[in-house]
């Protein structure tokens, strides 16, 4: 045991610049052969029997229903009994319980790696190493020559989001790093081209999108093309996911949407919506692209519908068996943040209403800052809530210029919900007289009219499974409309909103009421 | 597909125009400045659409500071904000002009996206601010409202223009919705009644 133990102290002593690390590292890697020999007998049977199985359910028998419980129970056991702080044996040490099969090595390694990278301080030579390693494994994969493997819907997840997740974070490292002596070697490893072209090549490869297209519009004349393995068309579909992700972290919100057309968003029975942070990690993602492309009422419903889903499976325990409850919740947090963003510029998108009671408990503070109009409280939320956007060279100004662009949008509509606030306590005001309400002359006023009429009418894509996301119809996302008629603002509160909030209120008291006194009645008795 | 009023034109064509910004975001020594002003000028053409916002995200942070992008990012301010006469003084100033005149329509396009937008909040309009927003005046604002008149048109004095009655600049009819299920009814009705 102790002997593999170093593998995770180099880490920990790490933080100063990346030379150092590399000597370090240099320096412990290398193992020859007889020492590989000698390390496999000094594994646990435990550790040796998981990789022999792990191997035996993905290539030999390939059964998924035996890998199942191999990836989502057993690995995390034997995690937690013998390398807990530190790090898997190396694919070399265990290379005898899978007959040196390489392309499980390769799986191997990224498990490996997963696990380093969440629970160890990981340098930039384990990012190199990791690098190396996913192409190996996606080459492989897009080479199609080994067919022989099943994965399950959780690896193949876990697999395409970690490889986005280690972009990121490299592009971040990176983008700290002062002037460091390999940069060459830098250059190649987690190229942004390449980072995209393996996703794409994914998709592409595991014939995806015909048989998603396939699915949704069944044709009986048309032969569907059928992915190379099981292996490859979970790879691509959950290829998609990431790509999505990826695409809005780079900046390209409308490319993270239009990646999404391939997968029925709305449908709870997708493959993605089983799996919880496929789940969030899709609503996450697609309501940030909507509140950076202005399409607030689509941002909000995306949102509210997903934070539902959340809260319902928690309640009823799938969030608790889905092996997420940590990343989900934090997810969750983050997308209630976005959606408090959301509901404040377009105070007429329509959010679940236990959703919008729960986010005004939440975030009671801010949204009645945002409501006046304070941008900061904006910023603060939203540089929360968002995730980190990277670029291929300087991350962090990359990263500065989304939030600002986004601010700049906020401040041009900072006066927004001061002008609505007015607006609806009149049906008609004449034109000068609420210009004078709100500081500003009348043709100050009138310009803030005209922009609030063009911003607020925004595409709308309403959530509808059969229309695309890129499309929708032109509509207003405000709670009531106003026009101007010779110098009069008129306001037109054709919404029949208003009147049902009555309905709904009263019958929810009257639930409320009726389990009140059942409850008082059970008492009694 | 994309866009809706004004831009037609076969010749736009948003996803290359993107792909070649994400060219230059990858592989920043490639960039042209030049060409991403010119690719933006055309995506400013195509509002009311966000494409001059999709794509602003992905411009290399360094050109945002430099002109003409610079410019023209103030430009779609003063448009977003509805200051049309701060829009077509920016279009005026420094390197706009060229960069517009290298843009076919760009002028025609803003016009047009201008008095549509006008349209949704007003019933109708001064020949004043009607030269302001659209900086014409005399016989070109008469050309420019007689090819709009699906949107716009003058009184017989030529003092006032009216818009066309739309669904954003008149009222609606009110439409009530049954919202509560008729068997969410009968248990409340139900529940009522145990009392």
């Amino acid at each position: 045991m102790s002997d593999y133990g170093d593998d995770g102290g180099y880490g920990g002593g790490g933080g100063g610049g990346g030379g150092g690390g590399v000597s370090k590292w240099t320096a412990s890697t290398p193992q020859n052969k007889e020492e590989t020999q000698s390390l496999d007998f000094l594994l646990p049977e435990s550790v040796k029997d998981f990789v022999f199985d792990l191997h035996d359910a993905m290539r030999r028998a390939k059964r998924v229903d035996e890998l199942e419980p191999l990836y989502n129970t057993t690995f995390k056991a034997v995690t937690d009994a013998y390398f807990k702080g530190s790090t898997w044996p190396e694919a070399e040490v265990i290379a005898n319980q899978c007959s040196n099969d390489e392309l499980f090595l390769c799986f191997y390694r990224e498990l490996r790696n997963r696990h380093m990278f969440a629970t160890t301080n990981v340098q930039m030579p384990d990012y190199l190493r990791s690098w190396e390693n996913y192409c190996r494994l996606f080459d492989a994969l897009l080479d199609c020559r080994d067919t022989n493997f099943v994965i399950t819907e959780e690896w193949a997840f876990d697999l395409v989001h970690e490889f986005v997740y280690q972009f990121q974070s490299f592009c971040q490292m990176k983008g700290q790093r002062r002037g460091g002596e390999s940069e060459e070697e830098l250059e190649d490893a987690w190229a942004v081209q390449n980072v995209i072209g393996y996703l794409h090549g994914l998709i592409k490869v595991s014939n995806i999108m015909p048989i998603l297209e396939a699915k949704k519009r069944p044709a009986a004349n048309v032969a569907v093309p059928a992915a190379p393995s099981q292996l490859h068309q979970m790879a691509g579909y959950f290829a998609i996911v990431g790509m999505s992700r990826l695409q809005c972290l780079l900046g390209d919100y409308y490319e993270c949407i239009k990646v999404l057309e391939a997968i029925d968003i709305t449908d709870k029975n997708e493959l993605f919506a089983g799996n919880m942070l496929a789940f969030v990690t899709v609503h996450q993602h697609a309501g940030l692209a909507f509140l950076m492309l202005k399409r607030y009422k689509d941002a909000a419903r995306i949102l509210s519908e997903a934070l539902v889903h959340v809260g319902r499976a928690n309640r009823s325990g799938q969030l608790q068996r889905s092996g997420y409850q940590d990343e989900v919740p934090k997810t969750a947090d983050k997308m209630m943040a976005l959606m408090a963003i959301a509901t404040s510029l377009a105070p007429g998108a329509k959010i679940d209403e236990q959703m919008q009671s729960k986010m005004q408990d939440t975030h009671r503070d801010k949204l009645a800052k945002m409501a006046k109009g304070d941008d900061q409280a904006f910023r603060d939320l939203f540089s929360w809530a968002s995730p980190k956007f990277v670029c291929s060279v300087g991350s962090r100004e990359f990263y500065e210029m989304q939030t600002q662009l986004f601010m700049e949008e906020v401040k041009q509509q900072i006066l927004f919900p001061q002008i609505r606030s007015y607006l609806k306590l009149y049906t008609t005001i004449g034109l000068e007289k609420i210009a004078r309400f709100n500081d500003l002359d009348e043709e100050q006023f009138s310009a803030q009219l005209v922009s609030m009429k063009h911003k607020l009418t925004q595409m709308d894509w309403g959530m509808s499974g059969d229309t695309s996301l890129l499309e929708g119809k032109p509509s207003f996302a405000m709670d009531f409309n106003f026009f101007v008629e010779d110098k009069t603002v008129v306001i037109d509160e054709a919404d029949a909103r208003e009147q049902q909030g009555y309905e709904k209120y009263f019958m929810s008291q009257i639930a409320k009421c009726e389990n009140v006194t059942s409850q008082v009645a059970q008492v009694a008795m | 597909m994309r866009g809706s009023r004004g831009v037609k034109s076969g010749t736009y064509d948003f996803e290359a125009n993107k792909a070649l910004l994400k060219l230059y975001q990858f592989f920043p020594d490639l960039c042209q400045p030049e060409k991403v002003a010119l690719v933006l000028a055309k995506a400013l053409m195509n509002v009311p659409s966000t494409d001059f916002m999709a794509l602003m995200y992905i411009v290399p942070p360094n050109l945002h500071r430099c002109e003409p992008v610079h410019s023209l990012k103030r430009a779609a301010d003063s448009l977003e904000t509805a200051k049309f006469v701060d829009f077509w003084q920016t279009c005026a100033d420094g390197d706009m002009p060229a960069l517009i005149e290298s843009v076919p329509g760009f002028k025609k396009h803003m016009r047009v996206f201008i008095v549509h937008t006008l349209a949704t909040t007003f019933q109708d309009s001064t020949r004043q601010n009607m030269e302001q927003c659209l900086d014409l005046d005399g016989a070109e604002l008469a050309s420019f409202v007689e090819a709009n008149a699906d949107v716009v048109s003058a009184s017989p004095d030529g003092s006032k223009f009216k818009f066309a009655l739309n669904e954003f600049n008149q009222i609606q009819p009110k439409k009530f919705k049954e919202s509560v299920e008729f068997d969410k009814i009968l248990k409340t009705i139900d529940k009522l009644s145990s009392f």
